[in-house]
């Protein structure tokens, strides 16, 4: 995300650090700053913000909220309230179809706005972030994304058939004309935003031509809502429209949010937008299923197991204090105990919810999971798994804060966990669960207490524990810092995420380095061990190791997996063999064979080959002779010889394969096979390998080989021969050509001797090329000049 | 000329990337880890879900994935070998230890840096009070290892779903020692690989209690080792089973 350094300013009173120093600890504390550029008194961070902090950082407000944090600093009280407005008699009424997609909806109507341009401030913010200014009102909205992270948007109030927002989700054959004059179906379950005749607005996504707010627009309604996640993402992904609207609404941002940026937004079109008539309607605000803040509790002993650190507690409260996360320490069972009895005569609902009933309401287990959660401690929702999860405890052993399990043969029967470790049996079955205060007392939420609520009794006269299944223990460590999480946290979930909070605050440099104690090492798995064997095999009988594509096009009438996505049509399938792939390598190395030095292309892959039942590894071996010679073994051969070695080696016993599965090219001098491994593996004598192979000297560090590029030049091969005295031998020769031949000599290679007459022929082939540019006929005539006199200077030697 | 003896007489060569997973290997098996191997197709459940990365959730943008016809069928060629973790995990209790090597796949525009296929070892330890300090103290060794002189080991904060912290791994650059250079853009720092404890539902998926277990899992490419230490300059060459490349190792 783009971030500017003076946006990010306006949030403290003190000054802010260098943003050199603020792109550095963000990098090291909260996410990577990419890149920084000053921009006339500004600068501009490029921000890689994290995805599980979408919710919070697509805005300045977040960033800041991390710099504040970092370096200790208050972040400033937004201006607050709006003053000496006049209110609007006219009613804007808001109405949800669909409560699980649209989760709140404030309207407001604002009357004789003047539409214009905005003042230079705003444009010049807006346009220091890369963004284009459209109009006061427009601008306004996306200030408040920008500094807040919630999209807002606003309608022109009289182009609506009348004063009604209704957010429901599309009709069949409904179509919007979007602000960029695009035509766009709408796919079904896509939520829109509409007036009591047609789409108004993508929910959450972008608005239409509709009622577009311009220079004519009069009266305004103001949008900030929140939506559904994941519907958001399906439509934006349907439609094709992505926006930094749905980019935030996909990610999930609280609905608490939308109160403050409805606040601000308003405020500001006042300010820039509105004048002596302006009159501003009350908020409209549907907010179905507000939740409760989430506690979240962590012991000192689990943040320092975690992190590998020794903090002090002080260490810990400091950090939370910086990040502004309210918090209490506290003994979790001493807290279960005094809160239950608070709750005496809360009403009973089947199903409550934690999140969205609790406190008001409560079944058996969102009770105790409720308690437990406020002091911190995150027991499973359903009370089988509260037993499944909990530590045993023999009945007679029963203490204070421990939950009792019974089956009163009324509620729904769990015979096996649902959540926690799902499908752990409980044989014993279980409906029912309360917690036990001690003195013989229990508490618990159940349609049969009174009318329907918590109560608590003697447990031995309670009918609800008349079969009891058993006791467990919930909790055993010490105290717990836990925390009320704020509200736009919604990445704080569960102790782990409190300590990469405070981990990455205190900052991972003085983590020490600890190597784990290494157990005693055991046999490396033989398919790994076999394939490398075979590696070591192949090399040493001249094979080169080759790594080819997965995705090739048709290969025949082979039936081969097809991807949905390929990157190109000649790459749609997956690969059934190799040696579609094989004999085309075989061609483009035999053309670099001089460069090469090579008579023979030798070359093998162990990798996976696919058909529609699915996958396998196999080994592929080829050999092309690169020129006619009749002398020679035939590629065939030479393929069959490299077999029976591979057979030795391994132990197989009988040759791998039958002449028949060696496909054979002869007019192109090639052969190849292809072995399945896992078959052959089976037959592998594990002892003879480890004879030949040591698995310590096979897993050896890499070659320190020093690479060179390839050129991209053409390269140029020449041959000479010459005439020398018997006493001279081949490598004389070889030191002349290379002393003489100058730099853009690659390689020379002895390929004919003879003798004659007491003398002996050498034949070289010299070859050249440049990295810098395509060699000329002449430049290595005029080297091969000098190779010739450097020769003939020498008594007795006749070039030929 | 012999044609016989010339050919026979060439030893072959071994890939780069050969070369530098069996490193890779021989490293973590003496710090005790085995090597596990799964299937380069895999299903939406063992390359996302289990791995923490619901449907429909923005995180799974973090992986171009490619899927295999009819879509519906949820496979897919696996985008990482974090999904042979799971696997382990299903069939063996802790402690656990293990390093896979493998290749996987990237729905993206190829260019020098960049290919739709490329190798990973992925690393899992799981065990009694596991910290980020053994994360630390297990890299340091491989880092060591792999790039034959000491380094010192950075974390930074980062995101992976399976993991919880999630840490960026910055190695002091090898071929400057952290003065700076055109290898590390001059930050001595080369950013290496992805890591972080494992997540509770991840070890909960698998059945194994975090109350009880906690370890780390690290990713990191072995592609861009192998071309950092040899500067091998573009990633495609490394898949056109050119010997002009190959045997140079």
């Amino acid at each position: 995300m783009t971030i500017s350094y003076n946006w990010l300013q306006s949030f403290f009173k003190e000054k802010l650090p260098a943003p050199e120093k603020v792109a550095m600890l963000l990098t090291m504390h909260a996410f990577e700053v990419e890149s920084f550029e000053k921009k006339g008194d500004d600068t501009i961070f490029e921000i890689a913000i994290l995805p599980n902090r979408a919710h919070d950082c697509l805005s300045h407000r977040g960033v800041a909220r991390e710099l504040a944090a970092i370096f200790s600093l208050g972040i400033r009280n937004q201006k607050s309230g709006i003053k000496n407005i006049q209110i609007t008699q006219n009613k804007l009424s808001v109405r949800i179809e669909d409560e699980k997609l649209c989760r709140r909806y404030i309207g407001r109507m604002i009357e004789n706005v003047k539409v214009g341009t905005s003042p230079s401030w705003l444009r010049e913010r807006l346009e220091s972030i890369g963004q284009k200014s459209i109009n006061n009102v427009v601008d306004a909205t996306n200030y408040v994304m920008f500094h807040l992270g919630q999209p807002m948007h606003a309608f022109d109030a009289g182009k609506l058939v009348s004063p009604e927002i209704i957010v429901r989700k599309v009709r069949d054959g409904e179509r919007i004309t979007t602000l960029d004059k695009k035509e766009a179906a709408l796919a079904s379950d896509t939520l829109v935003i509409a007036d009591g005749e047609s789409v108004l607005a993508i929910a959450g996504i972008k608005g239409g031509t509709k009622a577009e707010v311009n220079e004519s627009t009069k009266n305004i309604i103001l949008e900030s809502a929140n939506f559904e996640p994941s519907n958001i993402r399906r439509a934006a992904q349907k439609t094709g429209i992505r926006t930094d609207s749905s980019k935030r609404f996909e990610q999930g941002i609280t609905p608490e949010l939308s109160l403050e940026a409805m606040a601000l937004a308003t405020e500001l079109i006042i300010e820039i937008a509105g004048g002596k008539e302006t009159r501003v309607g009350d908020m409209i605000d549907q907010y179905p299923r507000p939740g409760a803040p989430y506690k979240v509790g962590v012991s000192l002993e689990e943040i320092n197991s975690l992190l590998g650190l020794s903090l002090r507690e002080g260490e810990v409260k400091t950090i939370f204090d910086r990040l502004g996360f309210p918090y209490e320490i506290l003994d979790p069972i001493k807290k279960v105990l005094l809160l239950a009895p608070t709750f005496a005569g809360i009403s009973y609902k089947h199903g409550a919810s934690v999140v969205y009933d609790a406190p008001r309401a409560f079944d058996c287990s969102s009770f105790t999971a409720y308690l437990y959660a406020q002091a911190g401690v995150a027991i499973p929702r359903i009370s089988v798994d509260q037993y499944v999860f909990g530590r045993e405890v023999p009945l007679e052993e029963i203490a204070a804060g421990d939950l009792i399990f019974s089956n009163t043969h009324e509620g729904t029967q769990h015979e096996k966990s649902v959540d926690f470790f799902p499908g752990t049996p409980v044989p014993e079955s279980i409906d029912h669960v309360g917690l036990f205060l001690g003195d013989g007392m229990v508490i618990h939420a159940s349609r049969h207490n009174g009318s329907g609520e918590v109560m608590s009794e003697k447990f031995k006269e309670s009918k609800a524990f008349a079969h009891i299944v058993g006791v467990r223990s919930m909790y055993k460590g010490g105290k717990r810092f836990v925390v009320t999480v704020p509200r736009e946290r919604l990445d704080i979930r569960i102790p782990y995420d409190l300590i990469e909070e405070i981990g990455r605050m205190h900052g991972y440099g003085d983590i020490p380095e600890t190597v784990p104690n290494i157990p005693q090492k055991n046999e490396i798995e033989s398919s790994i061990f076999y394939q490398n064997a075979i590696r070591e095999i192949l090399a040493s009988e001249g094979f080169s190791e080759v790594y080819t594509y997965t995705f090739v096009g048709k290969q025949g009438a082979q039936k081969q997996p097809e991807l949905e996505n390929p990157l190109a049509a000649d790459k749609a399938f997956l690969r059934s063999t190799l040696a579609t792939e094989f004999f085309e390598k075989f061609e483009t190395n035999a053309y670099y064979a001089d460069l090469l030095g090579i008579d023979t292309v030798k070359i093998f892959e162990i990798g996976r080959v696919f058909d529609t039942h699915g996958e396998r590894e196999v080994l592929c071996i080829g050999v092309k002779r690169v020129k006619k010679n009749k002398k020679a073994i035939p590629a065939e051969d030479m393929l069959k010889g490299t077999l029976e070695k591979l057979s030795l080696a391994l132990g197989v016993g009988e040759p791998l394969m039958s002449a028949e599965a060696i496909k054979i090219h002869k007019e192109n001098m090639s052969a190849f096979v292809e072995l399945p491994l896992e078959e052959l593996f089976a037959n592998v004598d594990r002892n003879a390998v480890k004879k030949l192979f040591d698995e310590q000297k096979i897993f050896s560090p890499s070659p320190d080989v020093s690479y060179r590029p390839l050129s991209k030049y053409p390269f140029i091969a020449r041959d000479i021969a010459v005439f020398v005295p018997e006493s001279v031998d081949a490598d004389e020769l070889g030191v002349l050509i290379k002393n003489t031949a100058g730099q853009n000599l690659v390689r020379h290679r002895l390929f004919d001797t003879f003798e004659k007459d007491g003398k002996k022929s050498f034949a070289f082939r010299l070859i050249f090329q440049s990295y810098e540019k395509t060699l000329s006929d002449e430049e290595v005539n005029a080297v091969m000049a000098q190779v010739s006199g450097a020769f003939e200077a020498n008594d007795g030697w006749k070039v030929r | 000329m012999d044609e016989k003896k010339d050919s026979r007489e060439e030893k072959g060569h071994l890939h780069p990337l050969t070369h530098v997973i069996r490193h890779m290997v021989g490293i973590f098996r003496e710090l005790g880890f085995a090597v596990a191997e799964g299937p380069e197709i895999e299903t939406e459940h063992y390359n996302f879900d289990a791995l923490n990365i619901p449907k429909d959730h923005p995180a799974r943008d973090m992986w171009d994935t490619f899927w295999l016809k009819p879509k519906s069928a949820g496979k897919l060629l696996r985008t990482h070998t974090s999904p042979v973790q799971i696997r382990y995990m299903e069939k063996h209790k802790p402690p656990i230890r293990i390093v896979v090597p493998g290749k996987v796949f990237r729905y993206e525009a190829t260019d020098a840096t960049h290919e739709a296929q490329f190798y990973q070892l992925e690393g899992l330890l799981i065990d009694k009070n596991i910290s980020l300090a053994h994360l630390k103290g297990v890299l340091g060794k491989f880092f060591e290892g792999l790039f034959g002189r000491h380094t010192s080991v950075r974390l930074r904060p980062s995101y992976f779903p399976f993991v919880e912290p999630g840490v960026e791994v910055d190695v002091s650059c090898f071929k400057c020692e952290g003065k700076g250079c055109g290898l590390c853009k001059e930050s001595g720092w080369i950013e290496i690989m992805g890591a972080g404890m494992v997540h509770p539902n991840v070890l909960r998926g698998v059945g194994i209690d975090e109350r009880e277990w906690q370890g780390f899992a690290f990713g990191i490419g072995i592609d861009r080792v192998a071309m950092l230490k040899y500067g091998i300059d573009d990633i495609r060459l490394l898949y056109q089973g050119d010997l002009r490349v190959v045997n140079q190792f």
